[in-house]
């Protein structure tokens, strides 16, 4: 009595689909059902009128869709994570890349659904209560939001694939959930100090970050709702176009690679690996030290106070942080290996040479 | 027929297997035994594909398993540590499992009604023996061309090892299966096994038809008139040693008759042949590689 795999596993996610489904729909619905939707017109006393203009509060559902395509890769990828389930999983007479691919595809099942749901059902309420929002672009920024969310989940599995735990898991996805800003906000500071600005977008330096399309939308999509209503999202969407197509870019990119990364770790990832520590290269081996240096960057360029003490101070933290976080979440030990300590001397060494040199330049 | 060759594998710093070769008949039944940590469960996750071997070659009928799903659709392999989706019930579990194999669901069902498991519960809720009982009846239902099984009689109470063992034999017959089975029961083992293999030392240290050995293997109490030491029996093949008064208990490798003669030469007052069981035999050679000592045995 064999059946299709993929059925078997729509049907087995199919309960939780129908209870996120009415998570995000009351949570989305009620929202908008209780939103003010008119614009507020008064005088300020001088004969002068101001105008409030509602939020269209499409942010709610993309804040949304971004917690499902964080959470949803963690819940689809238990099997690969737990030493039980991969005996099973990898016993079974499947082959991985198509195990895989049916996971990635169910995965996005359990985004879809919900997200299809609440987002037309929520444009229902919006025209039965009459908003005077352009009701029209609600259907291309459907679509805009299904390719972000298909680029930002297959980004997010791929950073799930490469632990080998779900605590690991879940930090590899907030540390490159940071670490592309952070990378950003640093190196624009620092270089900064050797009089180079190399910024590019809006001021606001997200958009290195996977999760930067969602929060560019959520501004976009609500100037442009409001457009209609004449000044309100006037301009708005100038200031955010050449950061939304660049964020746009570059999650393109991060999905491509992600998925090519998680088709050649399915083939060469080793099962017996599963509640190991997570050695990845994409992991707390690249990506402490990075953190460490980026933070050195930011914490001396950007917040030094000028005061020696509390400058020491800064870098006794930072170090610290970096010597904590490699014991906590790297080897789960307080022995570290001697290479992490000779890699922090090396990082803080090049970094007092370089600012060395940009207060020279100054 | 199963073919380990020159199996190699590490996990982390650690040689598990170096060097492990057997051979498993067709329609055979194989005891994998073997202290804790012996390697017996790596052993049965490369021979399952789970794990991909380092260097050697496991071939089920001429062909490797690692990532062949052709030769996998042959193979069940039943794990110390079984998994089932969460919150499964048996129909949900049964779901699960027959989605990937041919599971034979009257079987199945009646095996379930023999080992008297309650369908409505949730598995989460299963005791650890009744946990073990049911993927029991998965794997007898599934009857693969080869079956793999770890720790196989963990955690079952005497009536469900009977149960298990009598369909298990009356499957094999019926269907030519093969099956590996570690265990460290192996009075279990003895009742079942045509052959098997003793881990070692990360590798087959022996591995052999069980009645065959167990006919090369005996324990002999004797007494003579003078008073004998160890190194009087220097001439046999000897397992284990000890003497309380004149009686020797005295546990020798080799062909019955021929060491009883030996013996005889000796003129003993006192001479009796006593068979070992599998675990006895068990216990001797792993104390011939120095795990046990005398007074812990």
């Amino acid at each position: 009595m064999k059946i299709n795999s993929t059925r078997y596993f729509i049907k087995k996610a199919t309960p939780y689909v129908v209870i996120i489904s009415i998570i995000l729909i009351l949570c989305y619905c009620l929202t908008l059902l209780t939103m003010n939707i008119t614009v507020i017109k008064y005088d300020n006393g001088m004969g002068v009128f101001y105008y409030i203009y509602p939020s269209s509060n499409i942010a709610v559902i993309i804040v949304l869709l971004a917690i499902l395509c964080f959470v949803t890769p963690l819940m689809n990828c238990y099997y690969s994570k737990d030493k039980n389930a991969i005996d099973v999983y990898s016993a079974l007479p499947i082959k991985k890349e198509k195990l895989v691919n049916i996971h990635l595809l169910v995965g996005y099942y359990e985004i879809f659904v919900p997200f299809t749901l609440a987002y037309f059902i929520g444009l229902f309420i919006l025209l039965f209560r009459g908003a005077p929002f352009d009701m029209l672009s609600y259907i291309p920024f459907y679509f805009i939001m299904i390719g972000a969310s298909i680029m930002f989940y297959i980004t997010n599995c791929f950073f799930v694939s490469r632990a080998n735990t779900m605590l690991d898991a879940v930090m590899f996805e907030l540390l490159y959930l940071i670490i592309g800003s952070i990378i950003y906000l640093s190196f624009s500071n620092f270089l900064n100090g050797f009089g180079i600005d190399i910024t590019i977008t809006s001021t606001f330096p997200l958009f290195l970050s996977p999760i930067d399309t969602f929060i560019v939308s959520g501004n976009y999509f609500n100037s442009s709702l409001l457009g209609k209503l004449g000044e309100a999202g006037a301009g708005v969407f100038e200031n955010y176009k050449v950061e939304y197509i660049l964020t746009y870019v570059v999650n393109f990119i991060y999905a491509g690679l992600s998925y090519f990364g998680i088709m050649y770790g399915c083939k060469h990832d080793k099962n017996e690996n599963a509640e190991q520590r997570s050695n990845s290269w994409f992991g707390y081996k690249t990506m402490l030290p990075i953190l460490l240096a980026l933070s050195l960057m930011l914490i001396s360029v950007v917040y030094s106070t000028g005061n020696i003490m509390s400058t020491l101070l800064e870098y006794v933290l930072i170090l610290s942080a970096y010597v904590i976080a490699n014991m906590a979440l790297e080897y789960r030990s307080i022995r570290i290996p001697k290479s992490r300590y000779i890699v922090m001397v090396c990082i803080l060494a090049t970094f007092i040479i370089l600012n060395s040199v940009a207060n020279f330049v100054n | 027929m199963i073919e380990v060759e020159h199996l190699y594998k590490t996990l982390g710093n650690n040689h598990v297997l170096e060097d492990v070769n057997f051979k498993v008949e067709d329609g055979k039944i194989f005891g994998l035994v073997g202290i804790n940590g012996a390697g017996k469960s790596t052993l049965l996750r490369l021979m399952s594909g789970v794990y991909k071997e380092d260097a050697g070659k496991i071939l089920y009928d001429g062909k490797e398993v690692y990532e062949n799903v052709e030769v996998k659709k042959d193979i069940f392999f039943l794990s110390d540590y079984p998994y089932y989706p969460k919150n499964s019930t048996v129909a949900t579990f049964l779901d699960f499992y027959s989605t990937f194999y041919d599971v034979d669901i009257n079987l199945f069902n009646k095996l379930l009604k023999e080992f008297k498991l309650p369908l409505q519960k949730s598995i989460n809720n299963y005791s650890k023996g009744m946990k073990r009982q049911l993927f029991i009846a998965l794997a007898i239902a599934i009857s693969p061309k080869y079956l793999l099984l770890d720790e196989a009689f963990d955690g079952l109470d005497p009536l469900a090892r009977l149960i298990f063992k009598r369909n298990l034999i009356k499957r094999l017959e019926a269907k030519n299966m093969t099956v590996v089975i570690s265990s460290h029961s192996l009075r279990e083992l003895e009742d079942i096994c045509d052959s098997y293999g003793l881990l070692d030392n990360h590798k087959i240290m022996h591995s052999g038809d069980l009645l065959e050995d167990k006919e090369n293997i005996h324990t002999y109490q004797v007494a003579f008139e003078k008073d004998l030491v160890k190194e009087d029996f220097k001439d046999f093949n000897v397992c284990y040693f000890s003497k309380l008064g004149k009686v020797i208990k005295i546990v020798i490798k080799g062909n019955k008759d021929e060491v009883v003669s030996k013996l005889n030469k000796m003129h003993p007052i006192l001479l009796d042949v006593i068979p070992l069981n599998f675990e006895e035999m068990f216990v001797y050679e792993v104390e011939e590689k120095g795990y046990i000592d005398h007074e812990n045995k």
